[in-house]
């Protein structure tokens, strides 16, 4: 397997304090992978330490298995977009992509025909306006053109949808999904829903330290696997359950709603056994017993409260 | 070479829409015509203000003294304006984040660093040729001569030389400065000392500042003993300054 991105104890230490703590991690080439973490974990020194503009304290960096070193910012299979992207605001986004296809070295009509099909990817084409009076929205969205401006083979995003309102947060979760197949996505967050939707890989990061990184799948499965949802016929029945729940030594429970219950235990095959007959004894009727698939919320708060 | 000639495109594009070009070339056009109508009428204005309790007789006003006004307003307004337009030339693209945008982009820090100089010392150059053209044409219209043209083109070389050391000296602080204040403070610092430094005993006629303050009499035609040297001097340590500037750069994290 070829991988796009690949650190090895990847380092960076602001004097006593380390910001990414021996990262290692591995992204598969075509992934869309959600970088995810709180603020203050680390995420935008780990993507300006990728793109070369962060010097590692200590640690390797490859991408598509070719060393990246600092100060190196020259290698042409990459496209990068900063949290804040901030552009040359007396261009119009024609100049400023034509700017950047030049930079790459790109030839006339192939970057024309380039520019004019980003353009209309993210929406921008006719627009004829200069940039100093972009939205936000529309500077993002141009951020991420530039970033594909030379058909990278990875492309960094350093929160592109944070500070976006819902409809430019959607309009710019669209682009990134339309992109997969593409390219190797690789961008940070803290909105969980979004990951969920659209990554099929997903990074967990809390202070500089990496709790999981897997395919959005077998994290789910990972931290599913020892979860019971349990629905009780009768609200009625709800406090004698969980003081009953509550008392069990090996089981932890979480009310969702008066007949809903997340129950926790050490093994899922023990919890189908002891439960049903745990309910039975107490007389309590149950509606519905099933292994629970937590959202990436739930494992986002369980590891990092963890950690 | 040919991310270095994009980007200087894209330093030309950005002087004239942010009308930096325009506002450098109207204000050396300005000390251009300022410098002979205050060497013409300066009798005048000094005989007005002092009436008849005037001690001493003002001379007259020659040609000498419209290159003497010209060089006087350029050697501290012309440093002044260098230093603000050009103090963010790097620390405005490292604060706003631009940089970060263009530097991971084949594009690299010698050839940021450089098309940023080449363009503002080619707008600077400019600027100061029109002004001269000015000061040349006007002084000869109200003084009936206006200098030998090749010691007139020495003076304005010496002055071109000088500025051009500020200017390396401007894209160093810019480099090394995390925001504009913080640049400029340090750039006027540098104009200060590099004006001063024809002063020092001993060494100062080899030194920058002499060519500042050897203007008018080079336009004039007496050349000075030294000139040679402080150009040499003065071109390395503008090439000092970019060198330094492009190390600065690449160790940066941006």
């Amino acid at each position: 397997m070829t991988y796009a991105v690949e650190t090895v104890d990847l380092t960076k230490q602001f004097g006593t304090y380390k910001a990414v703590d021996n990262l290692s991690l591995k992204i598969p080439a075509g992934s869309i992978c959600g970088f995810l973490g709180k603020n203050g974990a680390g995420k935008t020194t780990t993507i300006k330490m990728l793109v070369g503009l962060a010097k590692p304290t200590n640690g390797s960096i490859f991408l598509m298995e070719a060393e990246r070193r600092f100060g190196h910012c020259n290698n042409g299979n990459i496209g990068y977009l900063p949290d804040v992207p901030n552009f040359y605001g007396y261009m119009t986004a024609p100049e400023y992509l034509d700017f950047c296809g030049k930079l790459y070295g790109m030839k006339g009509n192939k970057r024309k025909g380039r520019i004019d099909e980003l353009l209309k990817r993210v929406d921008l084409l006719g627009v004829k306006t200069r940039i100093t009076g972009y939205s936000r929205g529309m500077k993002q969205r141009l951020g991420i053109a530039q970033a594909l401006m030379n058909e990278p083979n990875v492309i960094f995003m350093d929160e592109p949808i944070s500070a976006l309102d819902p409809i430019g947060r959607h309009e710019v979760m669209e682009i990134i999904r339309s992109l997969r197949g593409l390219v190797t996505v690789f961008f940070s967050t803290h909105i969980l829903s979004d990951v969920e939707n659209v990554c099929d890989y997903g990074l967990i990061l809390d202070k500089g330290k990496l709790l999981a990184d897997n395919t959005i799948e077998n994290i789910k499965e990972k931290y599913s696997s020892n979860i019971a949802k349990i629905r009780l016929c009768s609200s009625a029945d709800s406090g004698k359950f969980y003081s009953l729940a509550k008392n069990h030594i090996d089981l932890a429970i979480e009310e969702k709603s008066p007949v809903e219950f997340l129950l926790r235990g050490t093994d899922i095959r023990v919890l189908g056994k002891c439960i049903p007959s745990m309910l039975s004894e107490a007389g309590i009727a149950l509606e519905s017993y099933q292994a629970y698939v937590p959202s990436l919320e739930d494992i986002f708060l369980e590891v990092t409260a963890n950690a | 070479m040919r991310s270095f000639l994009v980007f200087l495109q894209k330093e030309w594009t950005e002087l004239v829409r942010t009308k930096k070009f325009f506002i450098l070339l109207c204000i050396f056009a300005i000390f251009g015509m300022l410098g002979p109508v205050a060497a013409r009428y300066m009798q005048e204005i000094i005989i007005m203000a002092m009436g008849d309790t005037m001690p001493i007789t003002v001379p007259p006003t020659t040609w000498v003294d419209s290159w003497g006004q010209f060089y006087s307003n350029l050697s501290q307004m012309g440093g002044i304006c260098i230093i603000f337009l050009f103090m963010g030339c790097i620390a405005g693209e490292k604060q706003s984040g631009s940089a970060a945008l263009t530097l991971t982009k084949n594009l690299t820090h010698t050839s940021f660093v450089l098309a940023k100089f080449v363009m503002a010392g080619v707008i600077f150059l400019t600027s100061l040729l029109l002004a001269a053209l000015i000061c040349f044409g006007y002084t000869y219209f109200l003084f009936g001569y206006a200098g030998e043209i090749l010691n007139v083109l020495l003076g304005v070389m010496a002055y071109a030389v000088f500025t051009v050391t500020l200017l390396a000296i401007t894209v160093l602080t810019s480099t090394i400065s995390q925001s504009t204040t913080v640049s400029a403070t340090l750039a006027f610092c540098g104009f200060i000392i590099l004006s001063v430094s024809g002063y020092v005993p001993k060494v100062g006629f080899v030194l920058p500042g002499s060519l500042l303050s050897k203007t008018v009499e080079l336009s004039s035609g007496v050349h000075y003993y030294g000139m040679m040297e402080a150009t040499i001097i003065s071109l390395c340590i503008s090439a000092l300054c970019l060198y330094l500037s492009i190390h600065a750069l690449k160790r940066q994290e941006i």
